[in-house]
């Protein structure tokens, strides 16, 4: 809003702790907000989505559910979707997020 | 007696100058009357989010000076931005801090702790550089000069009665999208 450029960086225990911030300010508020969200604990040899831990499984389908755009960062061609998903946020004007899962290097 | 907090933002905005403002909850509807320009942007619809979005703004224009006006139940919502305030240390915001003890937007329940809690020394617990707590009106206009001048971050506790009007009970204003829209539009434009 200050006009200043930013990330937002948090584990998906932050992000499950400010819905309300994600909803009430980038989504209503039009502010362009680009998430960084952890994927602690997530395994390996499994899709987040079927992650034994709720944390990791429910991550996606939370951002899902409000429409946030998302990707994963999960290998060295993934490190390009930063740069995208930033401008994306600015582009719409709202939220957008990649998932930090697996070692990118 | 506690003062009124229309009286209380009235000598804010006499005294406030160019500063940026961010009213939440019961300050909104008053504040809109009393400062109808677009230096401000109301934290309505995530409550305790007022303190963040200063900080935000505070970090961003460090040549402005930035008034929160927060209240005692949304400042407890989100408790820990004390410390990412404090932790930030920006030099050029003031947080008040309505405290009337109750949630009065929704029907002035009584906040945990009532109005026991003491957010002076709470703020100064967190990192805060300085932390008052004023009782009335006439100390107020008295003190704001130095306080709008002092280095932040600083909480000031007003002790306050409850509002006139409630965004329940009156409900125009700016979309809070559009305020957020015309402020930044200014900000970077100036």
């Amino acid at each position: 809003m200050g006009g200043e450029p930013f990330a937002l960086m948090i584990q998906h225990a932050g992000l499950y702790a400010s819905v309300n911030t994600l909803r009430g300010v980038a989504m209503d508020g039009r502010v362009p907000i680009f998430y960084m969200i952890g994927l602690l604990q997530r395994e390996k040899d499994k899709d987040p989505r079927e992650s034994r831990h709720s944390m990791v499984r429910y991550c996606e389908p939370l951002l899902d559910l409000f429409g946030v755009p998302h990707a994963r960062l999960e290998g060295p061609d993934d490190v390009r979707f930063i740069p995208e998903y930033y401008r994306l946020a600015q582009k719409r004007r709202g939220p957008a997020a990649v998932l930090v899962g697996l070692e990118t290097a | 007696m506690a003062m009124k907090p229309e009286e209380a933002l009235r000598a804010i905005a006499a005294a406030r100058g160019d500063a940026l403002c961010v009213p939440t909850m019961t300050t909104a509807p008053a504040w809109r009357t009393l400062a109808p320009d677009d230096q401000s942007v109301g934290c309505v619809g995530f409550m305790g989010g007022a303190s963040s979005l200063g900080l935000g703004l505070a970090l961003a224009r460090p040549d402005r000076r930035v008034l929160v006006f927060d209240g005692d139940g949304s400042l407890l919502m989100q408790l820990g931005s004390l410390a990412t305030v404090a932790g930030a240390a920006p030099r050029n915001l003031v947080h008040f801090l309505f405290k009337n003890g109750v949630y009065h937007t929704s029907g002035a329940q009584e906040i945990p702790g009532g109005g026991g809690v003491d957010f002076v020394q709470m703020a100064k617990g967190a990192g805060y550089r300085a932390a008052y707590a004023i009782t009335d009106v006439a100390e107020l206009q008295r003190r704001l000069p130095s306080l709008l001048r002092e280095e932040g971050p600083i909480l000031v506790e007003l002790h306050t009665g409850l509002a006139d009007k409630t965004p329940m009970t009156d409900r125009g204003g700016v979309p809070f999208a559009e305020q957020v829209e015309r402020l930044r539009g200014r900000l970077i434009a100036s």
